[in-house]
């Protein structure tokens, strides 16, 4: 048995939707991010799951919100911006680190990709 | 976007998310070109996801606030429970008895491929329990129906040589039931070949007789019954065996005698894979006309001569419709509670505006708000569930005495999971239907308004939906009340109608057994002994012979006519019957002693047979007419019986002819004594005198009056059924209208004042608020009264001689309900006129 890791480790769905806050920047509200993880992972979350996870992530202290001014347009809106905390941060880069170490040596890690198995 | 599906569908959203999903939604909207409709059912599905996840925590709180709120409202708990346990606990007494009717399938493997073969009149329909043993012997060519099976008469085992205990009622049974039904023991050995090759004497006891007759005895197996000892239990069958015989209800069942080869009653059958029972009953019509001899021209009819039927059918048909009644008359008075619930609820949630504004307003959304009544509302319908489930689980015995037979030994305990889930089911259904209403109210009050004028409730005075709820209680309790007064007087004019004799002080002796069975020239001559032997014994008024004209028994069976194409039956009496029993015949005179004595060829028929024999014939005209019936001499009718009803049951009459005693002599045994009032047969002389005079013979002395008391007491069984309903009924729809005009009352107390102050006295002012509560029990009950006309209709094919048409039933029930209206608004309303108004005025 190994010891408990000091950062408790991410849902897939949280690790996915982590990821995409990170990516977005100063863009990443529900919108963005669905279609994000859509585009990139092939998942298609319903908005009901992202914003069930944006509460959790937000509940564990992973990432903040806040409403940002209506956009610079005509009828330009407020939107809910996320954005990830440090403690996200670490709980992002140790998922990660976890399936790299999972993954080493096999035909799935970083290296192996690309070549023949 | 302004749309009012949206912004309703986004208050089920978390307020904390809300203008998030809002703000997503429109965007989405827009790239997507969809519109309001689009965004509002995408609002629900994500309320619907996140409060599926984070629902848990909010509903413990919610829980916990509402059991907070109830005890704090202690008597309005206390009181709605104990109403709504009135009407569950109708419901859960009612479930108890109509569910194995009505909604459990038989305890057979596959029961639905089970069917019952029964031998009918192809013209009358009637059926018989004697099946034709050409046809059983022929049945295995059939390609529908497997082995064919019996489980037939009662028989009674003692439990010992000496045992006063009473015995084991067991159903003879062949060797092969409990195959055909797919049913095993479940201790010890179901019968076998080998019992029936060596005539061995088995049975199988029911599970509940084995744990209530012997305590569950894990030696049962091996154990010896009957007077003689020679009968073996050999297995106990399982818990809630239902022996498939359609013949009989005998409520002490307690299990199965292997039956010695005899003849085949009352079979059933397993349908082989693939077939369905119209093929089987096409097959047997077929079989039944190549095996069977062909019927009197006359008598083919369009029946069946071998009907085929679904075993759950034949076992239950008979009383399948009056369960379903039963479980009607249930679920209104259920829906009557519900009502009420809302009603009390709403009045509640009225006075509870401001702190519902206040919830709004600190962010719970409508489906939260919605949720919380609901689960108040279920709280309270638990407490009645529970309520009433505890009342039933301590008067089942009560109600078991009560019931009829059928119902009797069908009834489940309260403690059957069965049971327990119903009440459950229905007080979660009544929960949300109940709670639901009043909920939606307290979602959607005008936040700003009931803040602004604080803990005040404005200026509405009377209860929003109250009158609605009257409506419809005051409908449900006309059907209720109808149905009751209906029962009533069907069983009054059950009890109270003549009966075509007088029954008191009449009795009727029966002699039976001896050794081997006499000729039939002796038997009439021992049964003229045993009219004179009876005759000289002190206080009897009077002695005339018949045979079963009192017990419906065995020349009855001989129909009406000898080729039995007249569906009836035949007596034979002798001279003075009629007259002894307080007969008052319709016309003509009855036989006279050299009539019977000569065996005259004369005849008495009843006004049934009248009316079959020769349609618009009047009583007086057919004195004197010959009758003439196939394969017998003409008889002359020299008179006209009225309806004899030996079993005040109160089905219509069925023809019957009366011929002179000893026309058939065969085994007769019985003697219609008439006693001077208040004086009992002494049954000990009448022994002695039977055993001297006749021979060694058993005599039994019932009494007619005692006889008809049985047969009474399922139709006493509805009234009181149907009464106990009403009076649920009353009792509901009174509680309900006193709780909405209490309600209005206390919100009327500002303008009473001033129409007090304005001259207004306490007469108008009672006047004024028990019209106010009258005013929605009138439409209702206006409104039951137009169901009730039709609803009637179904009630009345239950019960004897009623007319739901009658002007006087229909006022009778218009009466009780405003009466109860009346009362129960006259409570608040002696109340309000006892306002001070300057105690009023002053605080307003």
């Amino acid at each position: 048995m190994g010891s408990r890791p000091d950062v408790p480790l991410l849902g897939e769905v949280e690790q996915l939707v982590l990821l995409a806050v990170l990516r977005l920047g100063d863009e990443a509200y529900a919108v963005p991010i669905r279609a994000l993880i859509k585009e990139e992972a092939q998942v298609d979350l319903s908005r009901g799951t992202i914003y069930v996870t944006l509460e959790r992530l937000e509940r564990k202290g992973y990432v903040t919100s806040w409403f940002s001014d209506p956009q610079a347009v005509r009828g330009g809106k407020a939107r809910r911006i996320f954005r990830l905390k440090p403690p996200g941060i670490a709980a992002a880069k140790a998922a990660k680190s976890a399936v790299d170490r999972l993954a080493e040596g096999t035909v799935v890690s970083p290296k192996a990709v690309g070549k023949k198995a | 976007m302004k749309s009012r599906a949206f912004n309703a569908a986004l208050r089920l959203v978390p307020a904390e998310w809300r203008e998030t999903v809002r703000l997503d939604l429109e965007q989405d909207a827009g790239l997507l070109k969809r519109g309001a409709l689009w965004c509002a059912g995408q609002a629900v599905i994500v309320a619907a996801t996140m409060r599926w996840t984070f629902g848990g925590s909010a509903m413990f709180s919610d829980l916990r606030s509402a059991v907070r709120s109830l005890m704090h409202a202690r008597w309005f708990t206390i009181g709605a429970a104990v109403t709504f346990a009135l009407g569950i606990g109708v419901n859960l007494a009612v479930f108890s008895v109509v569910d194995r009717l009505i909604f459990r399938q038989l305890p057979y493997a596959n029961s639905q491929e089970l069917v019952s073969l029964r031998s009918c009149n192809p013209k009358t329909g009637q059926c018989g329990a004697s099946f034709p043993a050409a046809v059983t012997k022929e049945a295995a060519q059939l390609s529908a129906i497997g082995e064919i099976a019996v489980v037939s008469y009662t028989s009674a085992y003692a439990l010992g040589p000496d045992s006063d205990a009473p015995p084991l009622s067991l159903y003879l049974s062949s060797a092969n039931a409990l195959r055909v039904l797919g049913v095993r023991p479940v201790m010890g050995r179901d019968f076998e070949h080998d019992d029936v090759q060596s005539k061995r004497s088995v049975a199988l006891i029911s599970f509940e007789s084995w744990q209530r007759r012997f305590g569950g005895d894990p030696a049962i197996v091996g154990r010896r019954v009957g007077k003689s000892l020679s009968t073996e239990i050999i297995g106990v069958l399982p818990a809630g065996f239902i022996p498939p015989s359609w013949m009989q209800s005998d409520p002490k069942w307690s299990g199965l005698a292997l039956s010695p080869e005899g003849p085949v009653m009352a079979p059933f059958a397993r349908l082989k894979p693939g077939h369905t029972v119209a093929a089987a009953q096409a097959e047997m019509s077929a079989l039944a006309a190549r095996v069977l001899p062909p019927p009197p021209p006359a008598a083919v009819g369009p029946l069946p001569r071998i009907r085929v039927d679904l075993l759950d059918g034949a076992l239950f048909d008979r009383y399948s419709k009056y369960a379903w009644l039963v479980a009607g008359a249930a679920a209104v008075v259920l829906l009557m509670a519900c009502a009420n619930l809302a009603g009390l609820l709403i009045a509640r949630g009225r006075s509870r505006e401001h702190e519902a504004a206040i919830r709004t307003a600190l962010g719970a959304s409508a489906a939260r708000v919605v949720f919380a009544a609901m689960l108040e509302a279920g709280l309270v319908c638990l407490a009645g569930a529970c309520i009433a489930w505890l009342t039933l689980l301590a008067s089942t015995r009560l109600i078991v005495t009560a019931l009829p037979a059928m119902f009797a030994r069908y009834m489940e305990a309260a403690t059957e999971p069965r049971v327990i889930v119903m009440a459950l089911l229905a007080s979660a259904v009544c929960g949300v239907v109940a709670g639901g209403w009043p909920g939606a109210r307290m979602a959607y009050v005008p936040v700003a308004a009931v803040l602004q004028r604080g803990g005040r409730t404005g200026r509405q005075t009377r209860l929003p939906g109250g009158r609605s709820l009257l409506v419809i209680e005051s409908a449900l309790g006309v059907l209720l009340v109808l149905g009751a007064v209906l029962a009533i007087r069907s069983f009054n004019v059950l009890a109270t109608e003549s009966l075509g004799y007088e029954p008191r002080d009449l009795y009727v002796v029966k002699v039976s057994g001896g050794t081997g069975r006499p000729a039939p020239a002796d038997s009439f001559l021992q049964y003229q002994e045993l009219l004179r032997l009876t005759s000289d014994i002190p206080n009897v008024v009077g002695v005339a012979g018949s045979d079963s004209v009192m017990t419906n028994g065995a020349t009855a069976m001989r129909g009406f006519s000898k080729d039995r194409n007249i569906r009836g039956a035949r007596y034979e009496v002798g001279a003075g019957f009629f007259r002894l029993a307080g007969t008052e015949l319709v016309a003509g005179r009855e036989f006279a002693g050299e009539e019977v004595q000569a065996l005259a060829p004369v005849a008495m028929i009843n006004e049934a047979g009248l009316a079959l024999v020769w349609p618009g014939v009047t009583s007086k005209d057919a004195v004197g007419r010959v009758l003439t019936l196939t394969d017998e001499a003409p008889r002359t009718i020299v008179g006209v019986v009225p309806q004899l009803r030996r079993n005040a049951h109160g089905d219509p009459e069925e023809a019957a002819l009366y011929v002179p005693l000893g026309n058939e002599p065969a085994f007769y045994g019985e003697a219609l004594l008439r006693m001077a009032p208040g004086v009992s047969p002494p049954l000990d002389q009448i022994r002695q005198r039977v055993t001297t005079r006749i021979g060694p013979r058993t005599a039994a002395v019932t009494s007619v009056q005692a006889s008809l008391e049985p047969s009474l007491q399922d139709p006493r069984f509805r009234a009181v059924l149907l009464g106990t309903m009403a009076l649920c009924a009353l009792l509901l729809a009174g509680a309900g209208l006193y709780a909405i005009a209490s309600f209005d009352v206390s919100q009327q107390r500002h303008e009473m004042g001033v129409r007090m102050t304005l001259g207004a006295s306490a007469t108008e002012i009672q006047r004024h608020v028990i019209l106010g509560a009258l005013r929605p029990t009138l439409v209702g009950v206006l409104c039951g009264i137009v169901g009730g006309w039709w609803a009637a209709q179904v009630i009345e094919s239950f019960l004897y001689k009623t007319d739901h048409r009658s002007p006087l039933t229909l006022a009778v029930v218009a009466v009780v309900l405003l009466c109860t209206a009346t009362f129960a608004a006259w409570i608040p309303a002696r109340r309000a006129s006892r306002t001070d108004p300057a105690v009023v005025l002053r605080a307003q």
